[in-house]
Protein backbone atom coordinates (compact mmCIF):
# COMPACT_ATOMS: atom_id res chain seq x y z
CA UNK A 1 0.00 0.00 0.00
CA UNK A 2 2.88 2.46 1.36
CA UNK A 3 4.82 1.21 -1.91
CA UNK A 4 1.51 2.13 -4.12
CA UNK A 5 1.23 5.57 -2.65
CA UNK A 6 5.09 5.94 -3.17
CA UNK A 7 4.97 4.02 -6.94
CA UNK A 8 1.87 7.43 -7.53
CA UNK A 9 3.58 10.11 -6.30
CA UNK A 10 6.41 9.22 -8.11
CA UNK A 11 4.74 8.86 -11.07
CA UNK A 12 3.35 12.72 -10.61
CA UNK A 13 6.82 13.85 -9.33
CA UNK A 14 7.99 12.74 -13.13
CA UNK A 15 5.51 13.66 -14.90
CA UNK A 16 5.48 16.69 -13.52
CA UNK A 17 9.37 17.11 -14.92
CA UNK A 18 8.33 16.25 -18.29
CA UNK A 19 5.99 18.73 -18.70
CA UNK A 20 7.76 21.90 -16.69
CA UNK A 21 11.17 20.93 -18.51
CA UNK A 22 9.49 20.37 -21.75
CA UNK A 23 7.69 23.50 -21.53
CA UNK A 24 10.58 25.75 -20.90
CA UNK A 25 12.43 24.15 -23.44
CA UNK A 26 9.51 25.07 -26.21
CA UNK A 27 8.31 28.29 -25.08
CA UNK A 28 10.14 29.74 -22.22
CA UNK A 29 13.84 29.09 -23.03
CA UNK A 30 14.57 32.48 -23.78
CA UNK A 31 12.44 34.72 -21.53
CA UNK A 32 14.09 32.71 -18.67
CA UNK A 33 17.61 33.34 -20.03
CA UNK A 34 16.25 36.72 -19.75
CA UNK A 35 15.37 36.51 -16.32
CA UNK A 36 18.46 35.32 -15.66
CA UNK A 37 20.28 38.04 -17.02
CA UNK A 38 18.56 40.29 -14.76
CA UNK A 39 19.03 38.63 -11.30
CA UNK A 40 22.23 38.17 -12.31
CA UNK A 41 22.84 41.68 -12.59
CA UNK A 42 22.89 41.83 -8.45
CA UNK A 43 25.71 40.09 -7.52
CA UNK A 44 27.78 41.37 -10.89
CA UNK A 45 26.87 44.90 -9.12
CA UNK A 46 27.37 44.32 -5.36
CA UNK A 47 30.38 41.80 -5.63
CA UNK A 48 32.29 43.54 -8.85
CA UNK A 49 33.72 46.74 -9.49
CA UNK A 50 34.33 47.66 -13.05
CA UNK A 51 35.29 51.27 -13.57
CA UNK A 52 36.28 50.93 -17.49
CA UNK A 53 33.31 48.84 -18.85
CA UNK A 54 30.05 46.53 -17.42
CA UNK A 55 31.11 43.39 -15.86
CA UNK A 56 28.54 41.78 -17.72
CA UNK A 57 26.57 42.46 -21.06
CA UNK A 58 24.22 40.73 -23.58
CA UNK A 59 25.42 41.18 -27.56
CA UNK A 60 21.19 41.84 -28.51
CA UNK A 61 22.47 40.02 -32.06
CA UNK A 62 24.68 37.05 -31.26
CA UNK A 63 22.63 36.59 -27.59
CA UNK A 64 26.77 35.85 -26.10
CA UNK A 65 27.16 36.64 -22.62
CA UNK A 66 29.82 39.10 -22.36
CA UNK A 67 31.85 39.14 -19.11
CA UNK A 68 34.61 41.77 -17.92
CA UNK A 69 35.53 39.96 -14.34
CA UNK A 70 37.82 42.95 -12.54
CA UNK A 71 41.31 41.47 -11.23
CA UNK A 72 43.42 43.99 -10.79
CA UNK A 73 47.30 41.94 -10.33
CA UNK A 74 50.27 41.58 -11.76
CA UNK A 75 51.55 39.03 -14.17
CA UNK A 76 55.37 38.58 -13.61
CA UNK A 77 56.04 35.30 -15.21
CA UNK A 78 53.68 36.18 -18.88
CA UNK A 79 55.38 34.09 -21.48
CA UNK A 80 54.58 36.73 -23.91
CA UNK A 81 56.78 39.66 -21.88
CA UNK A 82 60.27 39.96 -20.30
CA UNK A 83 58.66 42.35 -18.20
CA UNK A 84 55.27 42.33 -15.50
CA UNK A 85 52.12 43.05 -17.10
CA UNK A 86 49.11 44.77 -15.21
CA UNK A 87 45.76 42.55 -15.55
CA UNK A 88 43.32 45.03 -14.47
CA UNK A 89 40.62 43.03 -15.97
CA UNK A 90 39.50 39.32 -17.91
CA UNK A 91 37.21 39.68 -20.84
CA UNK A 92 35.37 36.67 -22.94
CA UNK A 93 32.21 35.99 -24.25
CA UNK A 94 29.81 32.53 -23.51
CA UNK A 95 26.95 31.84 -25.48
CA UNK A 96 23.51 31.95 -23.64
CA UNK A 97 23.35 28.00 -23.86
CA UNK A 98 26.24 27.83 -21.94
CA UNK A 99 24.22 29.80 -18.98
CA UNK A 100 20.85 28.06 -20.02
CA UNK A 101 21.56 25.48 -17.02
CA UNK A 102 21.64 27.95 -14.37
CA UNK A 103 17.57 28.83 -15.38
CA UNK A 104 16.24 25.15 -14.86
CA UNK A 105 16.38 24.97 -11.55
CA UNK A 106 13.14 27.23 -11.15
CA UNK A 107 11.38 24.86 -13.38
CA UNK A 108 12.83 21.55 -11.77
CA UNK A 109 12.20 22.84 -8.34
CA UNK A 110 8.29 23.93 -9.64
CA UNK A 111 7.94 20.27 -10.54
CA UNK A 112 8.95 18.58 -7.47
CA UNK A 113 6.99 21.21 -5.36
CA UNK A 114 3.99 20.75 -7.20
CA UNK A 115 4.14 16.98 -6.75
CA UNK A 116 2.72 17.19 -3.19
CA UNK A 117 -0.33 18.46 -2.71
CA UNK A 118 -0.96 22.00 -2.51
CA UNK A 119 -2.08 24.34 -0.08
CA UNK A 120 -1.80 27.42 0.70
CA UNK A 121 0.85 27.22 2.98
CA UNK A 122 3.09 24.92 0.56
CA UNK A 123 2.51 27.84 -1.90
CA UNK A 124 4.26 30.00 0.23
CA UNK A 125 6.97 27.57 1.06
CA UNK A 126 6.89 27.17 -2.81
CA UNK A 127 7.41 30.62 -3.33
CA UNK A 128 9.90 31.17 -1.07
CA UNK A 129 12.47 28.17 -2.05
CA UNK A 130 11.80 29.73 -5.69
CA UNK A 131 13.33 32.82 -4.06
CA UNK A 132 16.05 30.42 -2.72
CA UNK A 133 16.68 28.92 -6.53
CA UNK A 134 16.53 32.24 -7.87
CA UNK A 135 19.24 33.14 -5.45
CA UNK A 136 21.20 29.95 -5.97
CA UNK A 137 21.29 30.62 -9.73
CA UNK A 138 22.21 34.17 -9.45
CA UNK A 139 25.04 33.46 -7.13
CA UNK A 140 26.32 30.96 -9.77
CA UNK A 141 26.19 32.50 -12.56
CA UNK A 142 28.43 34.96 -10.72
CA UNK A 143 30.84 31.81 -9.50
CA UNK A 144 30.72 30.61 -13.56
CA UNK A 145 32.49 33.82 -14.72
CA UNK A 146 34.94 34.31 -11.75
CA UNK A 147 36.07 31.12 -12.27
CA UNK A 148 36.38 31.05 -15.81
CA UNK A 149 38.42 34.60 -15.29
CA UNK A 150 40.85 33.36 -12.62
CA UNK A 151 41.24 30.41 -15.07
CA UNK A 152 41.98 32.56 -17.80
CA UNK A 153 44.38 34.64 -15.42
CA UNK A 154 46.02 31.47 -14.30
CA UNK A 155 47.11 30.38 -17.99
CA UNK A 156 48.64 33.97 -18.95
CA UNK A 157 51.56 32.67 -16.36
CA UNK A 158 54.62 30.81 -17.78
CA UNK A 159 53.82 27.98 -15.47
CA UNK A 160 50.73 27.67 -13.92
CA UNK A 161 49.94 26.69 -10.27
CA UNK A 162 48.73 23.01 -10.46
CA UNK A 163 47.11 23.32 -7.18
CA UNK A 164 45.32 26.62 -7.63
CA UNK A 165 44.01 24.94 -11.29
CA UNK A 166 43.06 21.86 -9.38
CA UNK A 167 40.95 24.42 -7.23
CA UNK A 168 39.14 26.12 -10.06
CA UNK A 169 38.29 22.63 -12.08
CA UNK A 170 36.90 21.73 -8.56
CA UNK A 171 34.78 24.99 -8.33
CA UNK A 172 33.58 24.97 -11.98
CA UNK A 173 32.79 21.26 -11.46
CA UNK A 174 30.73 21.90 -8.27
CA UNK A 175 28.95 24.79 -9.52
CA UNK A 176 28.52 23.94 -13.42
CA UNK A 177 28.14 20.19 -12.77
CA UNK A 178 26.01 19.73 -10.01
CA UNK A 179 24.80 22.73 -8.56
CA UNK A 180 22.38 23.27 -11.50
CA UNK A 181 21.01 20.30 -11.21
CA UNK A 182 21.20 18.84 -7.51
CA UNK A 183 20.13 22.81 -6.02
CA UNK A 184 16.26 21.80 -6.67
CA UNK A 185 16.42 18.22 -5.16
CA UNK A 186 18.25 20.03 -2.22
CA UNK A 187 15.69 23.01 -1.92
CA UNK A 188 12.46 20.75 -2.06
CA UNK A 189 13.66 18.94 0.80
CA UNK A 190 14.36 21.94 2.71
CA UNK A 191 11.44 23.88 2.05
CA UNK A 192 8.80 20.83 1.91
CA UNK A 193 9.34 18.68 4.45
CA UNK A 194 6.04 16.81 3.36
CA UNK A 195 8.24 15.47 0.73
CA UNK A 196 10.13 13.38 3.66
CA UNK A 197 7.83 10.88 4.89
CA UNK A 198 6.31 10.23 0.82
CA UNK A 199 9.94 9.38 -0.18
CA UNK A 200 11.17 7.21 2.98
CA UNK A 201 7.91 6.45 4.58
CA UNK A 202 9.03 8.31 7.82
CA UNK A 203 6.50 11.06 9.23
CA UNK A 204 8.68 13.65 11.02
CA UNK A 205 7.69 17.14 12.14
CA UNK A 206 9.50 20.59 11.75
CA UNK A 207 12.19 21.10 9.65
CA UNK A 208 12.46 17.51 7.92
CA UNK A 209 13.44 14.30 8.95
CA UNK A 210 14.16 12.99 12.88
CA UNK A 211 16.79 10.66 12.85
CA UNK A 212 17.41 8.55 15.60
CA UNK A 213 20.82 8.12 16.39
CA UNK B 1 20.83 12.33 14.70
CA UNK B 2 19.74 15.43 14.19
CA UNK B 3 19.09 16.99 10.52
CA UNK B 4 21.53 19.73 10.84
CA UNK B 5 24.28 17.01 11.29
CA UNK B 6 22.81 14.56 8.29
CA UNK B 7 23.21 17.85 6.02
CA UNK B 8 26.55 18.59 7.44
CA UNK B 9 28.15 14.90 6.77
CA UNK B 10 26.51 14.77 3.44
CA UNK B 11 28.04 18.01 2.50
CA UNK B 12 31.41 17.24 3.73
CA UNK B 13 30.85 13.59 2.15
CA UNK B 14 29.75 14.96 -0.99
CA UNK B 15 32.73 17.33 -1.11
CA UNK B 16 35.56 14.71 -0.05
CA UNK B 17 34.56 12.55 -3.09
CA UNK B 18 34.24 15.58 -5.53
CA UNK B 19 37.58 16.56 -4.88
CA UNK B 20 38.79 13.03 -5.00
CA UNK B 21 37.23 12.61 -8.41
CA UNK B 22 38.88 15.55 -9.72
CA UNK B 23 42.16 14.55 -8.33
CA UNK B 24 44.94 13.33 -11.60
CA UNK B 25 45.19 9.84 -9.73
CA UNK B 26 42.13 9.10 -10.23
CA UNK B 27 41.50 10.19 -13.26
CA UNK B 28 42.88 6.88 -15.41
CA UNK B 29 40.19 5.48 -13.51
CA UNK B 30 37.12 7.25 -14.74
CA UNK B 31 38.14 7.13 -18.17
CA UNK B 32 38.45 3.71 -17.86
CA UNK B 33 35.19 3.17 -16.26
CA UNK B 34 33.51 5.65 -19.11
CA UNK B 35 35.46 3.82 -21.96
CA UNK B 36 33.92 0.74 -20.59
CA UNK B 37 30.30 1.67 -20.42
CA UNK B 38 30.90 2.90 -24.34
CA UNK B 39 32.01 -0.53 -25.01
CA UNK B 40 29.48 -2.00 -23.06
CA UNK B 41 26.64 0.14 -24.70
CA UNK B 42 28.28 -0.67 -28.04
CA UNK B 43 28.17 -4.32 -27.58
CA UNK B 44 24.30 -4.49 -26.14
CA UNK B 45 23.50 -2.47 -29.37
CA UNK B 46 25.15 -4.63 -31.52
CA UNK B 47 23.64 -7.73 -29.81
CA UNK B 48 20.00 -6.55 -30.17
CA UNK B 49 20.88 -5.76 -34.04
CA UNK B 50 21.22 -2.08 -34.13
CA UNK B 51 24.84 -0.70 -34.93
CA UNK B 52 27.54 1.00 -33.29
CA UNK B 53 31.04 1.17 -32.72
CA UNK B 54 33.04 2.09 -29.59
CA UNK B 55 36.33 3.53 -29.60
CA UNK B 56 37.85 5.47 -26.40
CA UNK B 57 34.45 7.48 -24.75
CA UNK B 58 33.69 7.78 -28.54
CA UNK B 59 30.31 5.99 -29.76
CA UNK B 60 29.11 6.34 -32.92
CA UNK B 61 27.37 5.11 -35.86
CA UNK B 62 28.53 3.67 -38.88
CA UNK B 63 25.76 3.90 -40.87
CA UNK B 64 25.66 8.12 -40.76
CA UNK B 65 28.80 9.07 -38.86
CA UNK B 66 26.78 10.26 -35.98
CA UNK B 67 28.83 10.24 -32.96
CA UNK B 68 28.49 10.96 -29.19
CA UNK B 69 30.97 11.15 -26.18
CA UNK B 70 30.91 10.17 -23.17
CA UNK B 71 32.19 12.93 -20.73
CA UNK B 72 32.92 13.84 -17.05
CA UNK B 73 28.51 14.81 -16.02
CA UNK B 74 27.34 11.68 -18.54
CA UNK B 75 29.07 8.69 -16.95
CA UNK B 76 26.43 9.21 -13.70
CA UNK B 77 29.31 9.72 -11.54
CA UNK B 78 28.52 12.90 -10.35
CA UNK B 79 24.91 11.20 -9.38
CA UNK B 80 26.50 8.53 -7.91
CA UNK B 81 28.97 10.70 -5.85
CA UNK B 82 25.66 12.35 -3.91
CA UNK B 83 23.34 9.11 -3.03
CA UNK B 84 26.74 7.76 -1.63
CA UNK B 85 27.17 11.05 0.19
CA UNK B 86 23.23 10.91 1.52
CA UNK B 87 23.89 7.17 2.44
CA UNK B 88 27.40 8.14 4.11
CA UNK B 89 25.62 10.38 6.02
CA UNK B 90 22.81 8.75 7.05
CA UNK B 91 23.10 6.97 10.54
CA UNK B 92 22.61 3.47 9.56
CA UNK B 93 25.16 0.04 10.14
CA UNK B 94 27.99 -0.02 7.68
CA UNK B 95 26.76 -3.14 6.76
CA UNK B 96 23.52 -1.02 5.74
CA UNK B 97 25.74 1.59 4.04
CA UNK B 98 27.51 -1.05 2.22
CA UNK B 99 24.25 -2.01 0.47
CA UNK B 100 23.09 1.16 -0.51
CA UNK B 101 26.52 2.19 -1.84
CA UNK B 102 26.53 -0.87 -3.77
CA UNK B 103 22.24 -0.96 -4.98
CA UNK B 104 22.86 3.14 -4.95
CA UNK B 105 25.52 2.99 -8.10
CA UNK B 106 23.73 -0.50 -9.66
CA UNK B 107 20.56 1.82 -9.70
CA UNK B 108 22.23 4.76 -10.96
CA UNK B 109 24.35 3.22 -13.72
CA UNK B 110 21.70 1.15 -15.10
CA UNK B 111 19.67 4.35 -16.11
CA UNK B 112 22.82 6.03 -17.15
CA UNK B 113 23.28 2.93 -18.89
CA UNK B 114 19.96 3.13 -20.75
CA UNK B 115 19.86 6.77 -21.13
CA UNK B 116 23.21 6.73 -22.79
CA UNK B 117 21.67 4.68 -25.37
CA UNK B 118 18.41 6.52 -25.53
CA UNK B 119 21.05 9.39 -26.27
CA UNK B 120 22.79 7.97 -28.94
CA UNK B 121 19.19 7.42 -31.14
CA UNK B 122 17.59 10.40 -30.93
CA UNK B 123 20.67 12.59 -31.35
CA UNK B 124 20.59 10.62 -34.88
CA UNK B 125 16.96 12.08 -34.80
CA UNK B 126 16.73 15.48 -33.95
CA UNK B 127 19.65 17.76 -32.64
CA UNK B 128 17.76 20.15 -30.63
CA UNK B 129 15.88 17.32 -28.58
CA UNK B 130 19.08 15.25 -27.99
CA UNK B 131 20.42 18.94 -26.39
CA UNK B 132 17.37 18.71 -24.55
CA UNK B 133 17.60 15.27 -23.05
CA UNK B 134 20.83 15.43 -22.67
CA UNK B 135 21.39 18.53 -20.61
CA UNK B 136 18.61 18.98 -18.66
CA UNK B 137 15.74 15.86 -18.77
CA UNK B 138 18.22 13.37 -18.41
CA UNK B 139 20.29 14.96 -15.70
CA UNK B 140 16.35 15.89 -13.39
CA UNK B 141 15.19 12.10 -13.89
CA UNK B 142 18.47 10.56 -13.09
CA UNK B 143 18.61 12.77 -10.08
CA UNK B 144 15.23 11.63 -9.42
CA UNK B 145 16.67 8.05 -9.71
CA UNK B 146 18.66 8.64 -6.95
CA UNK B 147 16.30 10.10 -4.57
CA UNK B 148 13.94 7.29 -5.00
CA UNK B 149 16.82 4.56 -4.44
CA UNK B 150 17.42 6.72 -1.49
CA UNK B 151 13.85 6.56 -0.09
CA UNK B 152 13.70 2.61 -0.72
CA UNK B 153 17.01 2.09 0.95
CA UNK B 154 16.34 3.92 3.93
CA UNK B 155 12.39 2.42 4.18
CA UNK B 156 14.29 -1.19 4.35
CA UNK B 157 16.99 0.32 6.73
CA UNK B 158 14.93 2.57 9.20
CA UNK B 159 13.76 -0.43 11.23
CA UNK B 160 17.34 -1.93 11.60
CA UNK B 161 18.24 2.57 12.17
CA UNK B 162 15.82 2.72 14.77
CA UNK B 163 17.63 -0.37 16.87
CA UNK B 164 20.92 1.06 15.90
CA UNK B 165 21.47 4.40 16.92
CA UNK B 166 18.14 5.17 19.41
CA UNK B 167 19.26 6.71 23.05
Amino acid sequence: MAESRLGHFLLRAVGLQLVLLGLWWTVLYQPSIGLLRLIAEVPFTLLLTNPSKSTLEVDSSSGDWNFSIPVNTVVKDSPQSNSAVQVDAIDFAAPAENVAPFTTGWFVYLGLALSVPITKDSTRRTLKGLLFQTAISALAVFTYAEVNARGTLAHLHRVPDPVGLWFLNFVYHIDYLVIPYASPFLLILWTHPEWWPKLIGIRTPGFSIRFSG
Amino acid sequence: MRPGRFVVFFALAALLQFALLLTPWFRPAIDGFSHSLVWASSFLINALGGKASAQGALLGSPTNGFTIEMRDGCNGINVMILLWSAVLAFPVSRAWKLVGILVGALAIQGLNFFRFISLFYLGQYSQSWFEFAHLYLWETLILLDALIVFGLWVRRASPRTAAYGRK
